[in-house]
């Protein structure tokens, strides 16, 4: 074991003297020490090995079992997370969602018996009677929804790994890592086939999985106290069901009101994540490595894929050799790497469909070691750059389409996204975009760049953002992500060949840069060299105004991220996805349906972050919205030049309104502490903004300066607390995060003014399921930190200190 | 069937050679020399962080705004916190205002909240000052400042928050002094604790 002292050694001239040195000795320690620090300039430097390191794909972990929920809760032996782990799910410390186990009593609404005290097996299979399988009109098929295939159960350690990050670096680094892989093992879903995973924490440090994008229990979603301790496990269930949707029509032979739930199609995910949520730690957690991707895989995507519209093998790409049980077959496993797929093994194999997780990172070289610090918690960034866990990587690809899934896993960085040919980069990287003449970083130089960038990107399809497909296929040159966001592309390298074969030996070559510039965690400003002023950019969205004046600013010199090589002929049939191909149909959610509008203000206060001036209490519910309702949520950035992109869990919600405040762009003071609100402003740019991306759906909205997103969401299925926050991680662990509740059973009081007031939690030790043996008798949450029901009263809670803001009035776009 | 994840990598590691050196949060804290209440002087690296938890912020004797409550709330979390963490914790206040808070004026700042002698029920707790420069490096790497300088130059602008956390797990976390008191000192006893008693006061049992 290499001594901490030893590493200072290496990295500062001056010896060290031990400890319990006298005043003297003291004099002579040498207290410059400090540990990499993130590097402006350093962004734009390639080191020489750059593009030499193979881009790496996330393993597919294999389930420890597959059965349906009677076969294992008829076997008293049945060990379906390894014939290692005697503890069946339920029985962990942590427990089990309530839902696996039982019905909740507002499912009586879905025609299901309210059962908590009904035999588990009862419970499921009356679950899958009344919501398994449905015909969905729109797709004009049956589709599978609860426990229709059996359930996969899998085991994931959160455990320490070490991994060479960087060449220079003089040693491997310490990683935090699911199952020992950064980022971690890919999970494949298939709507309709309930997953459970029992993550067990070896770390040093409370964790909390959340599957973000995802559709699950309160138990299972990530609740920043809804810990793993410790040396303990939870079984994290997902059930992969689609939301229940509430119709209400008029039956025309009784003239009674007939209310009926169809599970919603529209919102089958396709590219969901998995990361830490660990109440404070999160940011240091995610830097660290506690991240992976988890595709999922319903009805119409599978459709998509076999019949060729999305790049795959057709078929071949629909199939998964466990999804009924577990293979005997021998060769489904590396033998090297037991517990994952051997390439090519996996479910639903497909060489053209590619995740690639964003990150950047600061590497303390002396010791290997990733330097994190939260930045005067504006947040963590870094000045090298990973592509699935390998630095500036380079990919071999086919002349053809590829799919790709493209995620901001990064704690506070905001990309765009182009792709520029092998000359175009090593030009931009050499003199940048600006003319030879012009002034560095002049309002000139810098207004030119985006037109410049735009003729010189390649096209590509944009086919979906966040968890969701599009309703159709939009060719784009550029993609702005900002972290949590993800963005599903096809890029037809056989069309930026110039449609050509390429004969063997032949190649050429493209890179995926970054244009976004961007020097500290608030977020992208114009001038790189610019110290204090949080200049800021028009919008942050993909959005080009009628003369060009919405397009936002872009770098001198681009930042090089990965490197394709294209080799070999086109293929003979390639995916037939082109500019405006039908991919699944979206509906705007209208005016009438809205029953609630809140505001939630997103502002910096006494060097923390807080929404509606408050910081975030784990033991209140912020909003109580009624379960099946939608609401129109008001989220303001509360100003001072910070980029806040807002992830709310649970449901997807649908960008109706976008506006900003152009003028307050200009005014350089900073917003102080206790000040008012300004005014705001605003000037809709909804238009300017890809109406595909605006009636899309979205689970992290990003408010860029002077904004104000109007969105609006539903909340289906699930009871028990769950959070929205801001997706800048150390502004998340800084408390700029709520609690909200929806309530099934019954309404709020009419005279409870929703914007403002904050509820008691109600739900929280009944959305935990545990088994019982003797021990291990709780049912529920721990009773440690924070209680699982709050027993604070809200009067407690600081209601007071709630401003007065009134509501704000509805628009009529 | 070999399906062990868990086996597979205990049996890496066993095969494994020296582990890769750590590079805590911590050993980023600047190792100025600075100066208590009593007039000691001291290393802030070398002499406070090493296998102690710690609860520091930034405070200036003559501060009207925040220090007054924050001072109060760290007052109360010592008392609270002594009886969990015993002489483990450790209170460091460190004054934005080096060139008028000295010594004896952190001393007598710190009568007034029960910091001026030696206490055994009680863990330590040091007002700190020294050079501007050494402050002023101490502050940045604490977190302790605002990238826009008009807000970091305006001393009544301060952060009123604390940073905490041990150097053992190398967990820090920081909160707004302002946050609900049960909640902030069990967070502080989760971060900042060594074992799960200090973290959550019950030793638990199970997988
Ligand atoms: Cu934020």
């Amino acid at each position: 074991m290499v001594h901490r002292r030893e590493i200072l050694k290496g990295a500062i001239a001056a010896p060290l003297v031990a400890s319990a040195a006298s005043a003297a000795q003291i004099e002579e320690r040498p207290v410059t020490f400090k540990p990499a620090e993130f590097d402006k300039k350093k962004q734009f430097e390639l080191p020489g090995w750059a593009f030499r390191h193979e881009l790496q794909i996330p393993r597919v972990a294999r389930p420890t079992a597959v059965m349906t929920f009677k076969e294992w809760y008829e076997s008293k032996d049945a060990h379906v997370f390894g014939p290692g782990d005697p503890v069946r799910p339920g029985d962990s410390f942590h427990g089990i969602a309530g839902e696996f186990m039982s019905t909740p009593s507002h499912w009586s609404k879905y025609g299901c018996k309210p059962s908590v005290y009904l035999d588990p097996l009862a419970s499921w299979e009356d679950k899958q009677r009344n919501f398994g399988t449905f015909r969905s009109e729109i797709l004009n098929r049956n589709i599978r929804n609860w426990g229709e295939f059996p359930i996969k159960f899998f085991k994931i350690p959160i455990r320490e790994t070490f991994k060479e990050l960087h060449p220079d670096a003089k040693h491997e680094t310490r990683l935090y890592s699911y199952a020992g892989m950064v980022p971690g093992p890919t999970l494949k879903m298939r709507l309709g086939q309930p997953v459970v995973v029992r993550f067990s924490n070896e770390l040093d440090t409370e964790t909390s999985v959340h599957l973000h994008g995802g559709h699950s229990p309160s138990h299972s979603d990530g609740f920043p106290t809804f810990y793993i301790l410790q040396g303990k496990s939870r079984d994290y269930f997902y059930p992969n069901i689609l939301p229940l949707q509430c119709n209400s029509k008029l039956d025309s032979t009784t003239n009674k009101e007939l209310v009926t739930y169809e599970p919603d199609i529209r919102e089958a995910q396709s590219t969901m994540w998995y990361h830490d949520h660990g109440m404070d730690a999160t940011a240091f957690n995610v830097s660290k490595g506690l991240a992976g991707v988890a595709p999922c895989f319903g009805e119409r995507e599978l459709e998509l894929i076999r019949d060729g519209v999305l790049p795959g093998l057709g078929n071949a790409s629909c199939l998964d050799p466990d999804q009924y049980s577990l293979s005997k077959d021998p060769c489904l496993e590396d033998p090297e790497y037991p517990g994952f797929y051997a390439h090519g093994k996996e479910p639903y194999h497909n060489p053209y469909d590619i995740p690639l997780v964003l990150q950047d990172k600061v590497i303390d070289l002396p010791t290997g070691q990733i330097a994190y610090s939260n930045k005067g918690h504006n947040g963590y960034l870094g000045d090298t750059f990973f592509v699935n866990g390998v630095a500036w990587p380079y990919r071999c690809v086919e002349n053809r389409k590829y799919r790709f899934r493209l995620l901001d896993g990064s704690n506070a960085r905001v990309f765009r996204l182009r792709i520029l040919s092998e000359a175009d980069f090593l030009r931009l990287s050499e003199n940048g975009i600006d003319e030879p003449g012009e002034a560095p970083d002049s309002p000139e130089a810098i207004a030119k760049r985006p037109d410049k960038y735009e003729a010189l990107a390649k096209p590509f399809l944009r086919i979906g953002k966040d968890s969701w497909l599009w309703s159709k296929a939009v060719e784009k040159r550029s993609v702005v992500l900002a972290m949590a966001n993800r963005a599903d592309v096809v890029v037809d390298f056989n069309a930026l060949v110039g449609g050509i074969d390429l004969e063997p030996g032949e190649e050429r070559v493209f890179y995926l840069v970054n244009t976004m510039p961007q020097t500290d965690g608030r977020g992208p400003k114009e001038k790189l060299d610019d110290g204090g002023d949080p200049r800021v950019l028009p919008l942050p969205f993909d959005a080009v105004g009628p003369d060009g004046e919405v397009r936002g600013a872009e770098s001198h010199k681009p930042i090089g991220l990965l490197k394709f090589i294209v080799r070999g002929p086109k293929p003979a049939v390639d995916a037939s996805i082109k500019a405006g191909s039908k991919l699944i149909d979206h509906e705007l959610i209208r005016d009438d349906e809205v029953s609630v509008v809140r505001e939630f203000i997103f502002e910096r206060g006494k060097g923390a972050w807080q929404i509606n001036s408050r910081f975030y209490d784990p033991d209140i519910a912020n909003a109580t919205p009624t379960g099946d309702s939608v609401e129109e949520w008001v989220l303001r950035n509360g100003g001072g030049g910070w980029w806040h992109p807002i992830h709310i869990h649970l449901e997807s919600h649908q960008l109706v309104r976008y506006e900003k405040d152009f003028a307050a762009d200009a005014i350089e003071l900073p917003r102080l502490a206790n000040a008012p609100l300004p005014p705001f402003n605003g000037t809709n740019v909804t238009p300017f903004i890809d109406p595909t991306e605006v009636i899309g759906l979205h689970d992290t909205t990003v408010l860029g300066p002077n904004t104000v997103a109007r969105i609006r969401m539903r909340f289906r299925t699930w009871r028990g607390p769950f959070v929205f926050h801001c997706h800048n991680l150390e502004h998340e662990d800084m408390r700029m995060m709520f609690n909200f509740e929806p309530v099934h059973d019954g309404k709020l009081p009419s005279d409870r003014d929703p914007n403002v007031v904050p509820d008691a939690r109600t739900h929280g030790r009944d959305v935990t399921w545990q088994g019982i043996d003797g021990k291990l008798n709780r049912y529920g949450e721990l009773d440690v930190e924070h209680p699982p029901v709050p027993s604070v009263p809200v009067e407690q809670s600081g209601v007071l200190m709630i401003p007065n803001r009134p509501v704000p009035p509805k628009t009529n776009p | 069937m070999t399906r062990m994840i868990m086996q597979f990598f205990s049996s890496l590691l066993a095969a494994e050679k020296t582990p890769p050196p750590r590079l805590r949060v911590c050993d980023g804290f600047a190792n100025v020399r600075v100066v208590d209440q009593f007039g000691r002087s001291f290393r802030f690296r070398d002499d406070f962080v090493d296998g102690r938890a710690l609860i520091i912020n930034s405070m200036y004797t003559t501060c009207r705004g925040a220090c007054p409550t924050t001072g109060a709330t760290l007052k109360k979390l010592r008392s609270e916190l002594s009886k969990v963490f015993g002489k483990k914790l450790t209170l460091l206040s460190f004054t934005l205002e080096p060139e008028v808070d000295t010594a004896s004026v952190l001393h007598e700042y710190a009568s007034r909240l029960d910091a001026n002698k030696r206490s055994d029920d009680l863990c330590d707790w040091h007002f700190l000052t020294g050079t501007p420069v050494a402050i002023k490096e101490l502050r940045y790497s604490l977190n302790f400042y605002d990238l826009n300088p008009k807000v970091d130059g305006d001393i009544t602008q301060h952060d009123a928050t604390l940073l905490f956390g041990n150097s053992t797990s190398d967990r820090w976390a920081s909160l707004p002094a302002g946050v609900r008191h049960e909640n902030l000192s069990s967070t502080i006893r989760r971060v900042a604790g060594f074992t799960t008693e200090q973290r959550f006061g019950l030793a638990a049992e199970g997988v």
